[in-house]
């Protein structure tokens, strides 16, 4: 089983995995945590980078399908929860639907109370989800910056749709109290070890003929059209994978992090997510795990400290990166090292745009 | 129940109205620059502030709050256009981005400026109270009239702008044919940011009207903003009837949903109506083709 | 006597109101070189947009081997085997050269299929042919941006040789190229037409008179003229609409 990377990104690799192993052991529990979280996260700007470095898809409401999956799982760890609690659940439902008037647990919500149906029912939800709506989308060539502003809107709705539906989300306040596997070693293995084969997984993916047509739809999508691909298939193969891996991290997210709101559906989270991929670097894989770790841990250092411009700190750091460096750290750094190879072999490179993907190909 | 339906109806054109106002300004820029402005709801949100600076630090109402408004938001469009947009021409979607980008740092700036507080904004007291609709015995609030007004006056002004100046035809011109404006003399440049910065204040003036009727916060702007872009969406480009179809449809066509079930449901509904529409339309109802 | 490989039979095309292509026909046979040639709106790209299926046609057949293709959508007609280059030189420009030409690749085109695909040595091989003929093999490893204009456009032409069609629409492949590259490029179509048949559209009146064996002469979206090179060169209503109402002898 070929891994398809030069030898010493692989080393690199597993260097990296080999240092995140070992982290617990002794950075402690709150940094473990947090680290967890993060590496939900950097699933999430994974499957971003699938959809919109490798194939020129930006959905700015993809938080939705991690949301989603979020929901699923932390419904269910509650459900069990305050059926397994007496002393703090007499009634044995959760909290929210007592105050919402609710005696029991609709029926269409009991099969949610196994967690080892809800984690992968939420999953397929997603899937199910991202699939209805990329087939209305891009089976009418709507992309670009329609596309980007409909998944705003449709993260929006889905965030007031939650917000409204208390008696079964939790409403403003999100579901809570469910115990975690917080603090839980083995745990945050898994997690890590599910990015790690998300990581292996999109690599097979984009290094395939598969990711090749994936990329020349980036590029080019009416060149695309015009060679008998089936564009809007391909895009929403990928959009679906990539909301189902979102979902697995917002399941994983949810398990770890006890708490689970609005604000893991809504357009907030979405768009910090193609912000990380911006700033690792579009089109990289990598990058998505460089641009997470690095803003998400910049904020948890420096907003202890700076709270206060954190938020402006971010929003100035994003202009400048979408301005000078397009590429991201990743994409710069890979495209400095292919310039100096090309140089190096007597050939000067000629014009280069800017960043990696072409801008609305025009339809008529 | 028909009574109340009519009071619903009516209401509705006030919305109408707001929709046409706050979409306006992005209506214009995205017609003629193709650029989404993710910092349009922060515009708004700007020009509800100055509404507030104007009567908390000037004693000055509403009326002076909406010119101040428009002067403020042209200036900060200007800049925006001059440092940002400018870098990105031809790349609608990394605009996309930076604008989100402008839009955290106002959103950020405006919170460390007046702190994260509710702010209240009074409509002046010559629109305070409501009059009886002729023709029946509805009640409807002056202030509800004048925005309906101010947003006739507003499109008619654009109208008169786009229409009847000099200006306006080039900037009509390169909304037709850039390339071929180019070609003409037409300095796209500058046009670019004149009418960045009209639609930026156009959207000040946006959020001057929205500031006594809803709360003044920092985040205050983002729903407007996925409004304004659902209104442009649905009501296509470059052609301002577009503009008004779109806010026609989406504002009474919310209201009436909200009253008849609730308002999450109202925007799903609608939602799925402009998803469907642009099944059919996909570059919207009145949409300018370009060549 | 060779079979027609096209037929189109009273075409029309309308958008936004304007007539673009009006009661077109029009007849190329199995194995031909054809060049299309009219003014600027005379509706050639069109022409070629609507029977690759880009647009639908208002009305009219489109036969291509006797089936017809008119309003199918585009990968079957791709499929059917009509291939097209466009005007301006469309290639992957992040892409390098290699891999633009295997995305030209015949089969494996759909989702699934192509999950699974890996290139065949037999069809590097086959790349790297079509790379010699266009004068691209060296230049394989890198990446499209840094081709220059006339490059780019041989590199579009070599895709779609790639894909194998039989009906190859190249559209003012010429467009941007210096006086060698057009030699070259001349020499490329005329090799391309042995096997294959050709409809070239087509701007460069002394680049046609080179590939040419029978021109077609649009106007207003419609066939003006048929004929050889000398015939239309002669037809007096072809310079009419080329030039205006001036006599040419005139103008010289």
């Amino acid at each position: 089983m070929s891994l398809g990377l030069p030898r010493r990104y692989l080393a690199l690799a597993v260097l990296v995995i080999g240092v995140l192993f070992v982290f617990p052991f002794y950075a402690g529990d709150f940094r473990m945590n947090q680290l967890g979280l993060f590496l939900c996260f950097v699933m999430f700007a994974l499957s971003l980078d699938l959809i919109w470095g490798f194939t020129g898809i930006l959905s700015l409401g993809n938080a939705v399908y991690f949301g989603g999956g979020a929901y699923f799982v932390a419904l269910s760890l509650k459900l069990k929860y305050a059926a397994t609690n007496p002393a703090r659940y007499g009634s044995g439902i959760p909290d929210f639907m007592e105050w919402n008037g609710l005696t029991a647990v609709p029926v269409w919500m009991r099969p949610l109370e196994n967690i080892w149906f809800a984690a992968p029912a939420g999953i397929l939800a997603m899937g199910l989800l991202a699939f209805v709506f990329g087939f209305i989308t891009f089976k009418r060539h709507i992309y670009g910056v329609y596309c980007a502003v409909i998944t705003l809107a449709e993260s929006l709705i889905f965030e007031e749709l939650i917000i409204e539906k208390q008696a079964y989300t939790g409403g403003f306040n999100g579901i809570t109290d469910y115990g975690s596997y917080s603090s839980n070693i083995n745990f945050y293995w898994v997690i890590l070890a599910v990015t790690v084969v998300f990581f292996w997984l999109a690599r097979r993916i984009t290094t395939s003929h598969f990711g090749m047509i994936l990329q020349s739809i980036r590029e080019n999508e009416l060149r695309s059209e015009f060679f008998g691909f089936e564009v809007a298939n391909y895009k929403i193969f990928v959009f679906t994978v990539a909301a189902m891996m979102s979902a697995v991290a917002g399941g994983l997210y949810a398990a770890l992090n006890g708490i689970i709101s609005h604000q893991e559906i809504g357009p907030l989270l979405s768009v910090e997510g193609v912000i990380w991929v911006a700033v690792g670097g579009r089109g990289t894989l990598i990058g998505a795990f460089v641009g997470t770790i690095l803003i998400k841990g910049a904020e948890s250092l420096l907003s202890e400290q700076f709270a206060w411009m954190w938020g402006l700190l971010v929003g100035l750091i994003f202009i400048l990166v979408i301005v000078l460096m397009p590429d991201g750290i990743v994409g710069t750094l890979l495209r400095r090292a292919r310039r100096r190879r090309a140089l190096a072999a007597g050939r000067a490179p000629a014009y280069e745009p800017r960043a990696t993907g072409a801008e609305d190909t025009p339809t008529a | 129940m028909a009574e109340a339906l009519f009071a619903q109806f009516l209401t509705g054109f006030s919305i109408v109205a707001i929709l046409l106002i706050i979409s306006l300004g992005l209506a214009v820029i995205f017609g003629v620059m193709r650029v989404i402005n993710m910092a349009h709801g922060d515009f708004i949100m700007v020009g509800a502030y100055v509404a507030f600076v104007m009567q908390e630090y000037f004693k000055l109402n509403l009326f002076w709050g909406i010119p101040a408004a428009f002067l403020v938001l042209a200036g900060i469009g200007m800049t925006v256009e001059w440092g940002l947009i400018r870098q990105l021409y031809g790349r609608p979607l990394e605009t996309l981005l930076a604008t989100w980008g402008v839009s955290v740092v106002l959103q950020q700036g405006i919170r460390l400026i007046f702190g994260p507080e509710l702010r209240y904004v009074r409509a002046p007291q010559l629109l305070d109270g409501d009059f009886a609709v002729p023709g029946s015995n509805l009640p409807f609030p002056y202030f509800r009239l004048f925005i309906i007004i101010l947003a006739l006056g507003l499109l008619l002004l654009t109208y008169w702008i786009l229409y009847r100046t000099d200006v306006g035809m080039r900037v009509r011109a390169v909304n037709q044919n850039r390339p071929m404006a180019e070609v003409l003399g037409i300095d796209t440049r500058r046009i670019d940011r004149f009418v960045f910065a009209f639609g930026s204040g156009l959207a000040g003036v946006a959020g001057t009207i929205l500031a006594p009727i809803k709360t003044v916060s920092p985040g205050m702007g983002f729903p407007y903003a996925v409004d304004s872009y659902m209104v442009i969406v649905l009501g296509g480009v470059g052609r301002l009837v577009g503009t008004v179809a779109g806010a026609s449809v989406i504002g009474e066509s919310e209201t009436v949903l909200a009253f008849l079930y609730n308002n999450v449901i109202a925007k799903l509904l609608v939602f799925t109506l402009i998803v469907l529409v642009i099944r059919v339309f996909p570059q919207g109802l009145f949409t300018l083709q370009r060549r | 006597m060779a079979s027609n490989i096209l037929e189109i039979r009273d075409l029309v095309n309308v958008a936004s109101g304007h007539t673009i292509i009006d009661h077109l026909g029009l007849e190329i046979e199995e194995g031909e070189l054809r060049v299309l040639v009219g003014p600027n709106g005379a509706g050639k790209t069109t022409l070629i947009d609507v029977i690759t299926g880009r647009f639908k046609p208002t009305s009219g057949q489109i036969m291509f081997r006797g089936r017809s293709i008119g309003g199918r959508p585009r990968h079957e007609i791709y499929a059917a085997g009509i291939s097209r280059k466009f005007q301006v030189p469309t290639v992957y420009d992040n892409l390098t050269v290699f891999e633009n030409m295997s995305v030209g690749l015949r089969g494996h085109r759909k989702v699934f299929s192509s999950l699974t695909y890996r290139i065949t040595s037999k069809a590097a091989a086959q790349i790297e042919e079509v790379l010699a003929r266009i004068n691209l093999l060296a230049r394989a490893g890198d990446e499209a941006h840094t081709l220059s204009h006339g490059e780019k456009q041989w590199l579009e032409i070599g895709m779609v040789l790639a894909s194998d069609p039989q009906l190859f629409l190249l559209d003012e492949p010429t467009t941007g190229m210096t006086r060698d590259e057009t030699t070259k490029t001349a020499e490329l179509i005329r090799d391309i037409a042995r096997r294959r048949t050709v409809m070239v559209v087509e701007h460069d009146m002394s680049f046609v008179r080179r590939i040419a064996h029978k021109i077609t002469v649009m106007h207003q979206g419609k066939k003006l003229t048929e004929g050889s090179v000398r015939e239309v060169e002669n037809h007096p209503r072809v310079a009419e609409v080329y030039l205006g109402r001036q006599k040419i002898s005139e103008a010289t």
